[in-house]
């Protein structure tokens, strides 16, 4: 088990470094940022200085050296914009996004996972025709879409919930519904195939044998193993919303690592962009291996300790 | 060789526990209905192993789901009783049929690896049965498992109890399966296919247990099987199915020695070789396939494959006759004897 974890986190070291490498070089091939940081009539020779300053005038790989040597040291450099330390500023964003994500994720799960069951249990029925189109309407509604409408119903015709910001449970209920939705949709796919798979497994048919009632095989039987598809799904999606939610923090002004990603592309703060995916990578590859340790907690097939040697 | 209502062997004795008269099923295939099994009928004594064989297709899962009331959504009895121990079990309601399974009637599959619930620990999925039908305690429960465990002949049952389903053998699961289907002391067991998915080893053990279980408890067991071997190990009797119906049925020592249906010969053969063939090393095979659902011929279903077909197998369906003690042969032109001896193992009469 704990060879298990260290092999992981050695390639979850060697991922990192792909990404910020990748990021490093990406960033600057927007430009130099000193254009965007300068007043609008600064000379060339205020520009070369502040370009000389940030350190953008050396060569390419004595920069992305300059950059991994300070990595190391837990240094990603300071904003070119607010001159704090960039890691800093990200992770001061990051809870903001944690707090979206974890509302949005439980939204979903409430209405997918019983949506998943009934889609499947009800097949050829009528729940099935009211569900499932309500789940095609989730996943093919843009959040850019259906944030607006969400904001034009229930902020500016009905004003019963506020449009943008944050603070309190009222100011989290749009943004959350606006991103769980898609997670929801999809998430609600999957435990529906997963539980028409199961019902379909001969160790119903042997909970039948038994004479368990319907009820019992579904409860007993049928959830756990149908879970398994789900929670995999669910910690890619996880994953995905603690990376920061671009477009549902732009529209609600949610202050996350999202609406920060925006804002600092735009204004070319090359060392928070880096700091936001290093975070953001770091968090999808951490949620993935909890799922993977959680998979093994739930199927005893994956149990990398032997239990009959207990 | 007389006319016969089928299945009158045992009726009138105390000694019936099963009794399929005239069963018919049909499944619903797009609003349509199709005969799936036609006239079943065949009854098992108590204390009794009776075989139901016939290749894949003739109905004989179809008929052990019918028994235990596990036909699927667009499946249903058309047609005919399934009489329980003197109960009509065959219109009971679902949800009284709930009450009988895994009470009164014990199954067993052919997958051993995929019949267990893979996320539960054996020991409780053999409990649950106990739990189901409220029988004995949360102490007593636990033991009882442990004890049928034990009879099964799984070894070192309190290990057992605490693993999974992955941690078996496929003969250890099977024998799993047998104390699951065996908890509530039922009288019946339905065994499909119960040695199919195993090696050739476990098999015989699996069928020393399936004969032990029924000399000691008195269960009496319906085996469901493809394989004349098996039937020849632990059958008393023999039903030979075809196309959803039943062909010939006998003692198993009569119908190792007199089969009488050209369908029951030809399984006979392909298993033991047939004395009509000059000494070949090979064995004689059925040519063609059994019809599918909906394509099953008006006359006798065996007619296309059958080497001695008349003109009327073609038109009319043959009807049950008898052509000995307890031997009916549905057949217009049934094998004469003496036409056959059988090599390899001696069959136990029964």
């Amino acid at each position: 088990m704990g060879r298990f974890i260290v092999r992981r986190l050695i390639q979850a070291a060697l991922s990192l470094f792909g990404v910020l490498t990748i990021v490093f070089f990406v960033v600057r091939l927007t430009g130099n940022p000193v254009r965007l940081l300068v007043p609008q009539n600064a000379s060339a020779a205020d520009i070369a200085r502040l370009t000389h300053q940030l350190g953008l005038d050396r060569p390419l790989l004595d920069q992305y050296g300059t950059f991994l040597v300070n990595i190391l040291h837990g240094n990603l450099g300071y904003s070119y914009v607010q001159s704090q330390p960039a890691l800093g500023i990200v992770l001061g964003r990051f809870p903001n996004t944690v707090e979206l994500a974890i509302s949005a994720l439980c939204f979903s799960l409430v209405f997918a996972i019983p949506i998943g069951f009934l889609t499947a249990y009800f097949r050829g029925k009528w729940i099935e025709r009211l569900l499932m189109p309500v789940v095609a309407l989730g996943q093919s509604m843009p959040a850019f879409w259906s944030g607006i409408l969400l904001v034009l119903v229930f902020a500016v015709h009905w004003r019963i919930l506020p449009s943008s910001g944050q603070g309190g449970i009222k100011a989290l209920i749009l943004p959350s519904i606006t991103l769980g939705m898609i997670t929801l949709a999809s998430i609600a796919r999957i435990s529906r195939v997963s539980f028409l798979e199961q019902l379909n497994k001969d160790y119903v048919r042997t909970a039948r044998t038994k004479g368990a009632s319907t009820a019992r095989v579904m409860v007993v039987h049928v959830f756990r193993n149908a879970l398994l598809p789900v929670i995999t799904m669910v910690g890619l999606e996880a994953a995905n919303l603690l990376g920061g939610a671009v477009i549902t923090e732009e529209i609600f002004a949610w202050p996350g690592i999202g609406q920060l990603t925006v804002q600092s592309v735009q204004s070319s703060d090359f060392p928070v962009v880096e700091a936001v995916v290093l975070v953001a990578s770091a968090v999808y590859i951490l949620t993935n291996l909890s799922v993977d340790l959680l998979y093994g907690i739930i199927d005893p097939r994956v149990r990398i300790k032997r239990v009959g040697s207990r | 060789m007389q006319p016969l209502e089928a299945s009158t062997m045992f009726k009138a004795t105390n000694d019936l526990l099963l009794d399929v008269d005239e069963l018919s099923v049909g499944v619903n295939v797009a609003g349509r209905e199709i005969g799936v099994l036609s006239n079943v009928s065949f009854n098992v004594g108590k204390g009794e192993i009776v075989g139901v064989v016939g290749e894949s297709g003739c109905g004989k899962s179809l008929t052990a789901l019918a028994i235990i009331g596990l036909l699927g959504d667009n499946v249903r009895i058309t047609g005919g009783t399934i009489t329980l121990d003197g109960e009509r079990i065959s219109s009971l309601s679902s949800t009284q049929m709930r009450k009988i399974r895994g009470s009164r009637i014990g199954m067993i599959f052919q997958e051993p690896m995929v019949a267990l619930n893979p996320l539960m620990r054996v020991g409780r999925q053999v409990k649950e049965v106990l739990v189901i039908h409220a029988i004995g305690n949360r102490k007593s429960r636990k033991a009882r498992v442990l004890e049928l465990f034990r009879q099964v002949g799984l070894p070192d049952p309190k290990l057992r109890y605490r693993q999974f389903p992955h941690q078996l053998s496929g003969g250890m699961r099977q024998r799993v399966m047998i104390a699951m289907a065996l908890a509530a002391e039922p009288k019946l067991l339905i065994a499909d296919e119960p040695t199919t998915a195993l090696d050739v080893t476990v098999q015989a053990q699996i069928l020393d247990l399936l004969e032990d279980i029924r000399t000691r408890l008195g269960t009496s067991v319906v085996l469901v099987t493809h394989d004349m071997g098996v039937v020849s190990e632990v059958a008393d009797r023999v039903v030979v199915m075809y196309a959803g119906q039943v062909v010939e049925s006998a003692p198993v020592a009569e119908l190792f020695e007199n089969a009488r249906h050209p369908y029951s010969v030809g399984l006979l053969g392909s298993v033991f070789g047939s004395n009509f063939e000059e000494s070949s090393d090979e064995l004689p095979t059925i040519s063609g396939r059994v019809p599918s659902i909906g394509e099953v011929p008006s006359g006798c279903p065996f007619e296309p494959r059958c080497e001695n077909a008349i003109d009327v197998c073609r038109s009319d369906r043959p009807p049950a006759a008898s052509v000995g003690t307890n031997h009916i042969v549905a057949c217009w032109s049934p094998v004469e004897l003496p036409r056959m001896r059988l090599f390899g193992k001696g069959v136990e009469s029964s």
